[in-house]
């Protein structure tokens, strides 16, 4: 449900304060980054099972380095603010018996300049994942 | 010669301090590995910068509204209620999605086409097409290209200044 009432998809979702201090680093322009968080925001519609693509430009798959972990990147494929090749992270939290949907966490964003991500680039999206576990 | 060790430590360093202190295991753990990559002389800048980012999440939790962290949906409203220039970019945003999605429609209509005819040719769900007729979902540039493929027309008639 969204803050206006309208029932938005079957998840929600929330940034880290990392993430959004790399959406202003990359995307310095108010309206870049508000382009990028609506498509962040076709993440209401991550497919569960067999529900079909909701979103058909949903470019998503999990990160094969971080199996098991939920942890997926989001791929934009538009320039936006000089940038193409745009990733955003995003971890699928488990459901808490309290909460009505399923929470996707926005771990980071940024542009992707090599084919593989980095051992440390990793660690980080593994490190913010357990930050967040820590504190639900 | 002085040490840098030897002057007194400043508010933020034991702000840190404290912060680090009070931090459960887990979450030392990972400000102690986020260190390690900061530290490491091959670790490139940006990587180092998303390291530092991280520590600063372990150690100062990122609370709104009483929740952790911040909901995406609600961020757009907050910005607007802050900045002229915010207000203004959404008002341009909804603006071009409610054009393109008033186009689509007008298309089907002129071509035929149901929204799970178009679904069948791009091969997605029928859910997909009502989605962007009911603007929750900017397409990509190369979706409005397939759409305008489907449909057998030229992308601007969807986009204009797709380029």
């Amino acid at each position: 449900m969204s803050s206006t009432g309208k029932l938005t998809g079957a998840y929600w979702v929330r940034a880290t304060r990392a993430a959004l201090s790399e959406g202003h680093k990359w995307f310095p322009r108010v309206r870049d980054r508000m382009i990028v968080r609506r498509h962040a925001l076709k993440l209401r519609w991550f497919p569960r099972g067999s529900d079909g693509e909701h979103v058909q430009d949903l470019d998503w798959e999990y990160i094969k380095s971080l199996p098991g972990e939920q942890i997926g990147e989001l791929r934009i494929h538009d320039s936006i603010g000089g940038h193409d090749n745009i990733r955003v992270i995003f971890w699928v939290a488990p459901q808490k018996s309290t909460d009505p949907m399923q929470t996707i966490w926005i771990l980071s964003v940024f542009q992707k300049k090599r084919d593989d991500f980095t051992a440390a680039q990793l660690a980080t999206f593994r490190a913010r994942k357990k930050i967040l576990e820590s504190r639900l | 010669m002085t040490n840098s060790l030897d002057k007194p430590l400043d508010a933020q360093s034991l702000a840190l301090l404290r912060a680090y202190v009070e931090c459960s295991d887990e979450v030392r753990e990972v400000v102690g590995e986020m260190v390690r990559i900061v530290s490491d002389e091959n670790t490139d800048r940006e990587d180092r910068e998303m390291a530092l980012l991280t520590i600063k999440d372990a150690l100062f939790p990122f609370v709104i509204n009483d929740q952790n962290g911040m909901n995406l949906e609600e961020a757009d409203a907050m910005a607007v209620s802050v900045s002229e220039e915010a207000k203004n970019a959404i008002a341009d945003l909804d603006r071009e999605e409610e054009e393109f999605a008033t186009r689509l429609q007008k298309l089907m209509i002129e071509k035929g086409v149901t929204q799970q005819q178009l679904a069948e040719k791009l091969k997605v769900g029928q859910p997909a097409i009502s989605n962007m007729l009911n603007r929750q979902c900017r397409p990509q540039r190369r979706t409005i290209y397939r759409i305008a493929g489907a449909l057998g027309v030229n992308p601007e008639e969807l986009w204009p200044n797709i380029e």
